[in-house]
């Protein structure tokens, strides 16, 4: 197989569960589609290098989370500035009603815990990357990225609904 | 029945709605690609193939000489005049006008503080900016393999530790005999240090999640700063802890009024001050020096207004000035892909340009020229 049909093959194959990860992780579905969309842009730019790092999938999970990081920033100043200037902001708005509850629920939840843990726990448990995967794409140490599941796992579980939440595989 | 994590995750996402239009995602990228050799064509060229012609001999173990330097049980600091040599920093030359500095084909530069005489030094994609030796002869920094070192004048290269990528800049002991740094390996979280030979690696202090930037050794020997991560949801909130250098003990804290991002950290040479850079998430913020220990910072410069973002300060041997990086953001907060070397007066005045162009030029280390 040539190069353009690895990659496209690779695109279809990761398309639905990046944009599912980067939507738990910014909380927000339309957004998640446009940065699944950039991150796999740069994936082929690079797509030399990204092919010879192992994981293309967690280096497509990294560069979209890291694009959210910064879409997010520039929306956060946009909202400080239009409260300056005594307007509303429309930034990063969106409605709900015609999403399902559970989902804006879990992704609720998830947009009150520290990014790191976020992150963790959609690559692994949504994701499905390997602990050794989220290390390398995230900079830290295997034993950060189990502390970072833990932490955010306990955190969730203080959120209304998610109290008993299990996990499915023990994490040391 | 309990629900499980994933079954949870798994309700959050959004259910599959069409296929991706591969097409558009290979044109973008073809796109993307073609305009980086573009940016490379228009003038960055020259670093590529300065580094592509320099030829760097790898040797097995490190050789190197402890170098004489200041340490514990020197007299009182004393900055010296005429001791300013290169500036040495990354210069990263595909950055895409309005787009996140990802990936990018780089190599470390040195240039006089005046802008002239710029050199590529090493090319090949490091993976972290350079340290300076206290005697100036040596630059370590992160490759492929591990933490290199590197003696400039003869080009001759070795390997302290085998970490490959995995290990964080590296900071220089006041002496030059051992290196501090934050590695990112399995089980291996807080600061290290090993002597420049490959000996003695030891955990210095655990439990701390060091950001991904240097830590900074005082010129005294007696302390280490590191900038350890925020806990807020944005990753913001990080701030400066003072470690003593025999024990890993903190002894002193700082945390900046903008209570942000910190990217950067450099001792004068007496000892004295420490100066930073910090930022808030919205891009609020600039460079700082604080008195030591831990004082009140004051702000030195910022350009937050002007759409950029002034980081990674270092100071110079003597003492008298501040070289930093000056990065040029798509808005105050936003992403910031091109950047200059930038140096300033301690005792007033504008910061000056060391460098221009359409790279993004980061993180300067100063080279100290050797004792008379």
């Amino acid at each position: 197989m040539d190069r353009t049909g690895e990659f496209v093959n690779f695109c279809r194959g990761e398309y639905d569960r990046l944009v599912g990860s980067l939507a738990l992780f910014c909380g927000n579905p339309d957004v998640a589609r446009e940065l699944a969309h950039e991150a796999l842009m740069r994936a082929w730019r690079d797509w030399r290098k990204v092919r010879a790092k192992g994981s293309p999938a967690a280096w497509v999970h990294a560069v979209g989370m890291n694009l959210a990081r910064s879409h997010f920033r520039r929306k956060a100043a946009e909202r400080r500035a239009a409260q300056r200037l005594g307007c509303r902001s429309t930034a990063d708005g969106r409605a709900a009603d015609d999403e399902e509850e559970e989902g804006v629920a879990i992704r609720s939840a998830l947009m009150g815990l520290p990014v790191r843990q976020r992150k963790a726990l959609v690559l692994r448990y949504y994701a499905d990357l390997q602990i050794n995967d989220i290390a390398a794409a995230m900079d830290c140490s295997a034993s950060t990225v189990k502390a970072l599941i833990r932490n955010g796992l306990d955190r969730l579980r203080q959120e209304e609904g998610f109290e008993h939440l299990k996990e499915t595989e023990h994490v040391t | 029945m309990s629900p499980d994590i994933r079954t949870t995750l798994r309700k959050g996402a959004p259910a599959p709605q069409d296929s991706p239009d591969v097409d558009a995602i290979v044109r973008g990228g073809t796109r993307l690609r073609a305009r980086r050799y573009a940016a490379v064509a228009m003038g960055a060229v020259v670093v590529v193939a300065v580094a592509a012609a320099v030829v760097v001999p790898r040797v097995g173990p490190a050789t190197l000489q402890a170098p004489a330097g200041p340490g514990p049980d020197s007299e009182p600091l004393r900055p010296e005049r005429g001791r300013n040599g290169s500036i040495a920093f990354v210069r990263s030359v595909n950055a895409t006008e309005g787009e996140p500095a990802l990936e990018l084909e780089s190599a470390i530069v040195a240039t006089g503080p005046d802008g002239s005489a710029t050199r590529v030094v090493e090319g090949g994609d490091p993976w972290t900016p350079p340290a300076w030796s206290p005697d100036g002869s040596t630059l370590a920094f992160v490759d492929d393999e591990g933490i290199a070192l590197l003696e400039v004048a003869a080009g001759h290269r070795t390997t302290v530790i085998s970490c490959r990528q995995a290990c964080g800049q590296p900071a220089w002991s006041p002496d030059g005999s051992r290196l501090a740094f934050a590695p990112t390996q399995e089980g291996a979280d807080g600061l290290w240090m090993v002597n420049v030979d490959g000996s003695n690696l030891v955990e210095l202090r655990g439990g701390i999640t060091i950001t991904g930037r240097a830590p900074a050794w005082s010129p005294d020997g007696g302390t280490i700063a590191v900038a350890v991560e925020g806990d807020q949801p944005d990753g913001s909130g990080q701030r400066i802890l003072l470690l003593d250098a025999a024990s890993g003990a903190t002894t002193d804290e700082i945390e900046p009024e903008e209570s942000g991002f910190i990217e950067g950290l450099s001792w004068s040479p007496d000892a004295l001050t420490l100066a930073f850079a910090a930022h808030s998430p919205a891009g609020e913020g600039g460079i700082y020096l604080a008195p030591m220990p831990a004082g009140e910072p004051r702000l030195l410069t910022s350009c937050a207004e002007g759409g950029c973002s002034d980081t990674f300060p270092a100071y110079s041997p003597d003492g008298e000035q501040v070289a930093f990086t000056r990065a040029r953001c798509s808005e105050p907060g936003g992403d910031c892909s091109f950047g200059d070397i930038m140096v300033i007066d301690l005792d007033g005045g504008r910061p000056t340009s060391v460098t221009t162009g359409p790279d993004l030029d980061c993180c300067p280390a100063w080279q100290p020229l050797p004792r008379d």
